[in-house]
């Protein structure tokens, strides 16, 4: 997760650096859309905050995520802005950080042959990256609506504890020495709209 | 207008692509466990070790069973503990019988009997440290058959293990060759009422507990071979235990108390009655519902307690002690209910009622049942359960052997303590 950071992190310094001339400004994206993969096609949200000089932007973003399984993804953004008119332009961007879960298993969901399941969800890594289309409202605007679409990549992690019926007749709960770890890598395309101040 | 056309064309590209191409992308999900393969020896090279090493440390408790001055503590799947306890205060591991499979102990005489998987064994306990297996009723307990006729299972060799699972968002568990199939049962178990246990089991046998599945009454053993069957074997002649017959007694038994001629039955609907009047042919004579809940059940001549746990091991949702009124047997009623936490083994001695309840052991004044009085709350960490006579409360924990003076019900203190695996309690 460090490196992820830090790798985001760098990528800003360093386009925050190539831009010397340009004033900083507050940015701020708000979008909604659609992760379409192979589990299906779940909503999601993103708020991404931060600070824009010339055509690069870096900050840090928040969202709620359902594909397969509901999480909160907190990430470092960095966009690029390439020029195409004087009221509309295309723009690359790229996320990375951490995904929260935000999901349990409905109770009795879990049933196996052996018996109930405990399920604990872990957080993982989350990345994003695509190219996106921007129409400002005004000429002297900075207010924009935005389409992009992009590939993302959440990681989970959820430790099962199967609880087994007894093999003999009597109360007993039976744990499994150690807990069966499934490492979930969700991959998706995501398209998505919005509006940037 | 040209290049609006285009950037339209563009956007309904983009989403085509964002509709159609997720087939093209795979989610992946590997799981990680550990995979136990069985370590099968025969039986008769496993029956002829049945003397194993004394210094056994205790790693998961289980059932106990009490006969004279020792305790009987079955270490879950692996063997019973034979523990000195002349002097309460100092518990002294005195043989450790190398039984694989075992989880149930009944004592008479000097003849033990306990399950080795699917088979009731008889032992013969004269002499402590040198014990006799005397014979055997292969597959009886005939829910835990899982070896060849002549094998049994001794050990299990572990090693970590991944695979690949087709998500399917539901049921994640794999069922790959022996992953998740272990026969490492923390099975807590109990103790039984010292006082009722006394006055209707004959004094050649020891006391058994709440949570127990087999009982010796008479030249019979009656037990739960499987979650719906009762058994009975007739036991005259130790050296061959002889099956009088199995039946359908009733959905998910778990545990057998013994009370006035009659075997009460808990199971995780409620209580079966049986009469053991014909001592070879047991008869139901009554029956008592609850909630779905794992449910020791003890009794007295006039009341019965039973404990209703509830859990993903027991379903339902209660968590409450319910005491019956059992004068007549055969239509109990329900006295009253008192909540509880997790309460699971629990037993009797005269007016005191001790109830194992999550992280202690609860003392009650039952003299009058319609109202019971809390007189104190022993701190024990996972109480499976409890036996109480001559002022030494027993009580089995998943931390190991605790002993209490209760002489003062209300200000109970600490005797002795056997740790598992030299853990503090």
């Amino acid at each position: 997760m460090r490196k992820v950071i830090g790798l985001v992190a760098a990528l800003a310094l360093w386009a925050g650096g190539c831009l010397g001339q340009n004033p900083i400004k507050f940015r701020s994206t708000e979008t909604l859309g659609l992760s379409s993969g192979s589990a299906g096609s779940y909503f999601q949200l993103q708020s991404v905050n931060g600070v824009s000089k010339g055509p690069w932007f870096a900050g840090l973003g928040a969202g709620l995520d359902y594909y397969r399984f509901r999480s909160v993804p907190l990430f470092v953004s960095v966009t690029r802005d390439l020029a195409v008119g004087k009221r509309d332009w295309f723009f690359l961007y790229l996320n990375g950080g951490t995904n929260l879960p935000w999901y349990k298993r409905p109770a009795g969901s879990l049933i196996t042959p052996d018996g109930a399941a405990t399920s604990v969800f872990h957080s993982g890594e989350y990345w994003s990256g695509g190219l996106g289309y921007l129409w400002k409202l005004g000429d002297h605007s900075k207010k924009a609506v935005l389409f992009s679409a992009g590939y993302t990549v959440k990681k989970l992690k959820e430790d099962q504890t199967v609880e087994r019926e007894c093999l003999t007749p009597g109360p007993c709960t039976i744990l499994l020495p150690e807990p069966v770890v499934y490492e979930y890598l969700c991959r998706a395309y995501q398209l998505m709209i919005g509006f940037r101040f | 207008m040209r290049k609006k056309i285009s950037l339209l064309l563009a956007g309904v590209c983009l989403l085509s692509v964002s509709l159609l191409l997720p087939g093209c992308l795979k989610d992946r999900v590997t799981g990680s466990s550990k995979l136990y393969t069985p370590v099968y020896s025969l039986k008769s090279t496993v029956l002829a070790n049945i003397n194993g090493d004394p210094a056994t440390p205790i790693s998961q408790t289980g059932q106990i069973y009490i006969k004279g001055s020792y305790i009987f503590l079955n270490e879950v799947d692996k063997g019973i503990h034979i523990i000195d306890n002349s002097n309460p205060s100092n518990p002294v591991q005195t043989a450790f019988l190398t039984i694989p499979g075992n989880l149930n102990i009944a004592v008479r005489n000097n003849i033990l009997y306990a399950d080795m998987y699917g088979d009731l064994l008889s032992i013969d306990i004269s002499n402590i440290h040198q014990v006799k297996f005397l014979g055997s009723l292969q597959g009886f307990f005939s829910g835990r058959n899982y070896a060849p006729g002549n094998e049994v299972i001794t050990s299990w060799t572990v090693k970590d293990t991944s695979f690949a699972v087709i998500p399917n968002g539901l049921m994640l568990v794999p069922q790959a060759g022996y992953v998740n199939y272990i026969t490492d049962p923390g099975a807590p178990n109990a103790l039984a009422d010292y006082a009722t246990a006394s006055s209707t089991a004959q004094s050649s046998t020891g006391i058994a507990g709440s949570e127990a599945v087999m009982t010796l009454i008479g030249d019979y053993l009656y037990a739960i071979p499987e979650e719906h069957s009762l058994g009975v074997v007739r036991v005259t002649d130790s050296t061959n235990p002889a099956l009088i017959t199995t039946f359908f007694a009733g959905y998910d038994l778990e545990t057998i108390f013994p009370i006035q001629n009659n075997l009460l039955l808990g199971s995780k609907e409620g209580v079966f009655v049986y009469s053991i009047s014909n001592a070879t042919q047991p008869t139901q004579v009554g029956e008592f519902k609850h909630g779905t809940a794992c449910d020791p059940v003890i009794a007295n001549a006039s009341y019965a307690y039973v404990t209703l746990r509830s859990g993903t091991d027991c379903g339902g949702s209660a968590n409450e002690l319910d005491v019956l009124n059992s004068q007549n047997i055969v239509d109990a009623t329900l006295v009253q209910s008192y909540p509880m936490t997790a309460p699971t083994g629990l037993c009797l001695d005269g007016s005191l009622l001790f109830v194992c309840d999550a992280t202690v052991v609860k003392v009650f004044d039952a003299s009058n049942p319609g109202s019971l009085k809390l007189l104190s709350s022993v701190p024990v960490n996972n109480p499976n359960d409890v036996i109480a006579a001559n002022h030494v409360l027993l009580v089995v924990a998943a931390g190991g052997l605790y002993q209490f003076d209760y002489t003062d019900p209300s200000h109970v203190t600490a005797i002795s303590y056997l740790s598992v695996n030299n853990s503090k309690p």
